[in-house]
């Protein structure tokens, strides 16, 4: 278990170090900055100062090596526009971007299970087949577009949700919903497979044989063993999540780290974009960590070796 | 039955889950929870009262008027900070912080008369000492996005307590239009905070002054009560930044917003529709090709002055545009200082420019034709097409070369374009003189020609003033037209989707100023 853990975190540090040179390098790829910072009458010689200033006159390898060296040092430098500590810019989003993800996740859980659930009590194959095939469908329709039209009906028709901000609780509605239902089909599938898998074990049908109800059975014997597939995708699946809310933070104006990328990649704002990066990369490779170990927890046959 | 699954895998995975979710709870609710903002009474006086929703089209960097100074932080600077002088929405130039101003016979000095009982919100007297600190503050920091708009001015200092003199580097007629977009913070609590925490809580002297800063949430103002000048009539403000345009479209129609600005593709939509306006009006920028003139069969007079005849501007406006805009005919707008009236650029007459072409022996040469996908030009795809098209047509051969709109501004900034090139420039001093510097002095980023002719006029019109100066203006827009240097487009229209109940003027630049605005109902 220690050796697996170290080598684990080996693993996680080279990830981590692949995309801070990766974002380093796509950044320089679109030249110096300050031609960007400064008003649209700047003198040649104020942009070469800013530049140089900024360390954009550095040869390639020496502005790398400094930068890694303060990365070490948990300095990802100030952000060229606010100049203020990039990563404070980046840690102040994440609650507005955890927010988003977690309730759109635990959303898409909750239904999937309860449709997987209603699916198996009933043993309804329309039933299967109405989830199955909606939950395509809305996943077939790009969150982008669902999220306008979520907006055009519940907002500008209805006028019953706010369509944009972070204001009050029912501006939390509709980005979750639109995430979640994104997610739904993925789940329900799974869930039903899995179930559908521990329906012909013997140990269901010694449950079974016992005299237990269906429900019970369900929910106390097969719901467990069923739930190690969809824990592994969930946890594989949070990327997607956290990508995912980009696209839906720009249609609500959400603030979160979707917001302040998207604005640092368009202003050339590298600090801040370095820092993201780390900081979403870090999220990934912890989260997928964490469902590794849980799923050794979950079910001893999963060896850590 | 209970005692049938002691070890049930289920059980030993819940507080696990349960401490995840406790984390994730204590996390978005720790740092970021919601607070609704508190309202503002509405009993004080002067007010017709109410709270209005604006939409910003970016999160302003930062609250530092000293460091800041892009376009979205002025619509919030305007209200709640003064500057010594103020355009107004027709663009003429109007006294605010000073009352008077007096440049010597050379135009290389400004005295500033400043009012007096002007006091910031913490009590603090605005005194001379306040402008001479505010100006020199970013004097000294060449990083101030402000620095670019002082960069005729040699430095600052107190004559009096109410009066300030400016020193030129060079005589500069039109400097008393810069100040306007100066603001003028207290400069011992700015001093004594530092520039991070006054960002966080900044002090001014506006019609409005800052109740919350929630960085890329919302900006919520409340009206100053004891404003110097006329008191506002909303009680309170929240600037909210909304980056894309289908969300602020849908955030007015919705109620979410109040004031937003929309494309010209999304005016004729809102207009359908009930209890919201669409205001447009004429901007203050121009839409141009640039032209890189010393390169390949650009550096050909002809070539370049066909290309300008082969384009059918008024068609591009009416249906690319909706409307919403003019074809221009100078590099200026028409409410800009220093447009010269009764000027012509030639027209769409695509004859005349085949002929052109002919003449001097044009060969189907591919001519690059770069643009911005996204950003300051709104549909600037479908222009750049447009343009090809028009060009196609009249046998010029272009390459069309999109990117983002960051990287297009640093192909500008260093001279890198080398066929024609799609630009804009809008200048919030609603003058002349940082677009025409930027288009012919030496050192300006659209200047390919490198004509000393029309470097010299761009500084002579800087020791002139009133009608001396419009007509040096007059001879730089005529002889550019003529030499084709650059080509004239459009002047698009600021479009804002606006609810009913709201009576507010809009600025040519789309900058807010809500110090007169009000609800009417």
């Amino acid at each position: 278990m220690p050796r697996y853990l170290l080598h684990r975190i080996a693993q996680a540090a080279f990830t981590l170090f692949c995309v801070l040179t990766f974002a380093f390098v796509l950044g320089r790829a679109t030249g110096k900055p300050a031609g960007l910072l400064l008003p649209d009458n700047a003198t040649a010689a104020e942009v070469d100062a800013l530049n140089g200033a900024l360390g954009f006159n550095e040869p390639l390898h020496v502005q790398f090596g400094a930068f890694l060296a303060n990365v070490l040092a948990g300095d990802f430098g100030q952000s060229y526009r606010q100049r203020e500590p990039a990563l404070d810019l980046v840690i102040e989003r994440l609650p507005a971007t955890f927010e988003l993800a977690f309730w759109s996740f635990l959303l898409g859980l909750v239904l999937a299970l309860a449709a997987a659930l209603a699916i198996q009590l009933t043993g309804s194959r329309t039933l299967r087949s109405l989830f199955i095939w909606g939950g395509s469908l809305r996943q077939s329709v790009p969150d982008f577009f669902f999220a306008l039209l979520a907006v055009l009906v519940f907002s500008v028709a209805l006028g019953l949700l706010p369509s944009l901000g972070r204001m009050s609780p029912a501006s939390l509605v509709l980005p979750v919903l639109t995430i979640a239902t994104g997610q739904f089909v993925l789940y329900v599938r799974l869930m039903d497979a899995a179930l559908s898998d521990q329906a012909s074990q013997d140990y269901v049908r010694t449950a079974f044989a016992k005299g237990q109800s269906r429900a019970r059975v369900l929910v106390s014997h097969m719901l467990p063993n069923a739930l190690l597939p969809v824990l592994t995708m969930a946890g594989l699946n949070l990327g997607s999540l956290l990508g995912g809310t980009v696209v839906v933070e720009a249609v609500f104006a959400w603030p979160g780290l979707g917001q302040v990328l998207t604005d640092a990649v368009s202003q050339r704002d590298f600090p801040i974009v370095q820092a993201g990066l780390l900081v979403v990369a870090l999220i990934f490779v912890t989260v997928n960590l964490a469902v590794d170990l849980l799923s050794a927890k979950v079910d001893p046959r999963v060896s850590l070796a | 039955m209970s005692a049938s699954a002691p070890r049930s895998p289920f059980r030993s995975v819940l507080p696990v889950l349960s401490v995840g979710l406790a984390a994730a709870l204590a996390l978005s609710s720790c740092a970021g929870g919601f607070e609704s903002s508190s309202d503002a009474s509405s009993s004080t006086t002067g007010g017709t009262g109410g709270r209005i929703v604006a939409a910003l089209p970016t999160d302003p960097t930062s609250m530092d008027p000293v460091k800041t100074g892009s376009l979205v932080v002025l619509s919030v600077f305007f209200n709640t900070f003064d500057q010594l002088t103020k355009i107004t929405a027709d663009g003429s130039l109007e006294p605010k912080l000073a009352t008077e101003w007096t440049p010597s016979a050379d135009m290389t000095s400004w005295d500033f008369t400043l009012r007096e009982g002007v006091t910031f919100t913490n009590g603090e007297p605005l005194t001379a000492d306040d402008v001479v600190f505010s100006f020199s503050s970013i004097l000294a920091d060449p990083t101030s996005e402000n620095f670019g708009y002082l960069s005729s001015l040699k430095s600052v200092a107190k004559v009096d307590d109410t009066k300030v003199r400016f020193e030129m580097k060079a005589p500069f007629s039109a400097f008393p239009r810069n100040t306007s977009l100066i603001s003028i913070v207290p400069d011992q609590a700015y001093a004594a905070m530092g520039p991070a925490a006054f960002a966080a809580a900044p002090v001014g002297s506006g019609p409005f002054k800052f109740e919350k800063i929630q960085r890329g949430v919302s900006y919520d103002l409340v009206r100053n009560d004891s404003y110097w000048g006329e008191p506002a009539k909303l009680d309170a403000i929240s600037l909210v930044p909304v980056a894309s345009d289908e969300s602020r479209v849908n955030g007015v129609l919705s109620g979410s917003l109040d004031v937003a600005q929309i494309s010209p593709a999304q005016a004729e939509s809102v207009k359908g529709s009930g209890g919201v306006n669409v205001q447009s009006e004429l901007s203050n920028g121009v839409v141009f090709l640039g032209v890189n003139s010393t390169a390949g069969v650009l550096k050909e007079e002809k070539v370049r002055r066909a290309i300008g005849l082969a384009i059918d501007k008024e068609a591009i406006v009416k249906t690319v545009l909706s409307g919403l805009g003019e074809p221009a005919t100078q590099m200026l707008a028409p409410s800009v200082e220093g447009f010269a009236d009764g000027l012509s650029d030639g027209g769409y007459n695509p004859d005349q420019a085949k002929k052109l072409l002919a003449e001097a022996g044009y060969n189907g040469e591919s001519i690059d034709f770069e643009y911005a996908l996204d950003g300051r030009i709104p549909l600037s795809g479908e222009v750049a097409q447009a343009i090809q098209g028009y060009l196609s047509a009249a046998g010029v051969n272009v390459n069309l070369v999109g990117a983002d709109q960051a990287s297009h501004t640093l192909k500008v900034r260093n001279r890198q374009l080398k066929g024609i090139y799609l630009n804009t420039w809008a200048p919030s001093t609603l003058d002349g003189d940082l677009p025409l510097t930027d288009f012919y002095e030496q050192a300006g980023n659209n200047n390919y020609a490198q004509d000393p002719k029309t470097a010299g006029l761009a500084v002579t019109q800087r020791g002139v003033d009133g009608a001396a100066r419009l007509d040096v203006f007059k001879e730089l827009l005529t002889y550019s037209n003529d030499k084709a240097y650059f080509i004239p487009l459009y002047v698009p229209a600021n479009n804002f989707a606006v609810d009913k109940s709201l009576a507010w003027t809009q600025r040519a630049d789309g900058l807010y100023d809500f110090s007169a605005t009000g609800l009417t109902k």
